[in-house]
């Protein structure tokens, strides 16, 4: 009796929010999870988000939704059997598209700027930011990006003198701009954005990234040798 | 002696250095020994101690639309006994018909004790600007209460145990324009974003260190911060929309956490960055 009152009391207090999400769900963010089977659990869950987040507008809501790789990955808590990865993989790859101009690397600085740049795609009331303002692709929160770089996260591989070992040869901008574009075509459930996928960056921001991760002259291809080693974390763990 | 206080307390945040503070500061292996001893430095004059002085003056101030303290406030170990009752939070309750943390049974107490409106306690619950907010000096003055109590969560009742599996279904829940959980950045062991060591839910003594130093001081925004507010910032960064203070999405995450972190010693206010 106790393992549906989560859901019974919110289903009940908002019923046209919820019809509203129900509505709105699926547009942004592909298959909506109301399409699929969901086990009792799961159902709670999805009942508690939409009370948790009720004064969302739906504009925001939406982004609460999961899509089909969202859903399966969370289920599988990122570790995709192999079923599972040959068929995200398939799936994701399908959603890539490419610009008409075709792929030819973009600016390196403006690159070398997106891939510091944290700002973009936040919401809410309290501390929105400007969606006048272009998004940053934040990658230095999780890579370390250049062979002197000490401000780089580590929840990515490091990417200093990637284009050393890479080239810039067409296949190298693809699989660049491929990777960035939808990385879960190359490593199902991976914990990296799909930043083209979502368009949280632009087809040509892509390639501006691609340009500075590959172009010789980049400060991510210095010839200074790299760290040895990570460097440990600054600060002890403090969320 | 709150003046006396607040002024030693400028005096020694000015002596001391700040390395680690700013999220611009290199990263200088060897340093990783100093910024331990400056965090030790820094919890011996708590700036957060001021808050919880007031935290106190506060609770057992007769106040609100019916003037009374929240003296009569029952925050699971029976009215007015704070010792300890935060170590064991969330629980459920029967009064209120659902599990609640620390916070949002404190906006309980204050609607249904002291008549305050709900939707103003939850529109004020984060300090912002020159405003301060009640809500974080009454949470670190009676989690402040539980200091030296082990965490101690018990999931005894079938509500609780439900929300500890809803709980830790949202931690691995993706969602958002950045394919984001909580699972993506704090299931791994000594990883950082960009210099932040990042929380291992899988490791009980990090669990247990974080949970019980919050509520903590935040150098950086001069304020002491609640886990409802690490919450709410934690999905503003994942780029989801504000999640509703004291909602059961965030008390769910809370009862996961505290119970990864069951045994972790309540020492608070914290400090941090």
């Amino acid at each position: 009796m106790f393992r549906a009152s989560v859901a019974e009391r919110s289903a009940g207090c908002r019923p046209f929010r919820l019809l509203a999400l129900a509505v709105l769900a699926g547009p942004l963010l592909g298959t909506p999870v109301a399409a699929q089977g969901l086990s009792a659990l799961e159902r709670q869950v999805e009942a508690v988000v939409r009370d948790s987040w009720g004064d969302a507008p739906p504009s925001e809501a939406r982004r609460l939704a999961q899509d089909d790789t969202q859903l399966e990955c969370s289920r599988v808590r990122n570790e995709p059997g192999e079923v599972l990865r040959a068929r995200i993989q398939a799936r994701e790859r399908e959603r890539i598209q490419y610009p008409e101009g075709g792929l030819v690397l973009g600016d390196p600085v403006e690159g070398e700027r997106i891939a510091k740049d944290s700002y973009g795609g936040r919401v809410g009331r309290l501390r929105p930011d400007d969606p006048g303002r272009p998004n940053g692709g934040s990658c230095r929160a999780c890579h370390i990006l250049e062979p002197r770089d000490d401000m780089g996260g580590t929840l990515g591989p490091p990417l200093a003198r990637f284009g050393l070992t890479h080239g810039t040869g067409p296949e190298a901008v693809r699989y660049v701009y491929e990777r960035v574009y939808n990385p879960h075509a190359f490593q199902p459930c991976t914990e990296m954005p799909r930043f083209g996928y979502h368009g949280f960056l632009t087809v040509q921001q892509i390639l501006d990234v691609a340009a500075y991760l590959l172009s010789p002259g980049s400060p991510v291809n210095r010839p200074e040798s790299p760290r040895q080693e990570a460097p440990a974390p600054l600060r002890p763990a403090q969320p | 002696m709150t003046r006396f206080l607040s002024k030693s307390l400028a005096f020694l945040l000015l002596c001391i250095p700040f390395p680690g503070v700013s999220a611009e500061t290199p990263v200088v292996d060897d340093r990783a020994d100093s910024i331990a001893e400056y965090r030790r430095m820094l919890r011996e004059g708590n700036p957060g101690e001021l808050w919880v002085a007031r935290g106190e003056a506060l609770f057992h101030l007769p106040r609100g639309p019916n003037e009374v303290s929240l003296d009569e406030c029952d925050l699971g170990l029976g009215p007015g006994v704070l010792d300890g009752a935060f170590a064991a939070l969330p629980r459920y309750f029967e009064d209120a018909g659902r599990v609640q943390d620390l916070e949002s049974r404190l906006v309980h107490c204050m609607v249904t004790l002291q008549g305050f409106d709900r939707e103003q306690l939850l529109d004020e619950a984060f300090s912002s600007g020159g405003r301060e907010s009640d809500m974080e000096a009454l949470a670190v003055y009676v989690a402040s209460r539980s200091n030296g109590y082990p965490l101690s969560v018990e999931l005894s009742h079938p509500r609780e145990l439900e929300m500890f599996r809803i709980g830790e279904a949202l931690f691995h829940r993706r969602s958002g324009p950045m394919d984001m959980s909580c699972a993506v950045c704090h299931t791994h062991e000594q990883r950082r974003i960009r210099l932040q060591g990042l929380m291992n839910v899988n490791n009980p003594l990090q669990v247990r260190d974080v949970m019980g130093s919050w509520p903590t001081y935040r150098v950086s925004q001069g304020t002491v911060r609640t886990l409802q507010h690490r919450m709410w910032d934690c999905h503003w960064e994942m780029r989801l929309p504000d999640v509703e203070y004291g909602s059961d999405a965030t008390v769910a995450l809370i009862l996961y956490l505290n119970e990864r972190a069951r045994g972790g010693l309540v020492d608070v206010p914290g400090i941090r960055r």
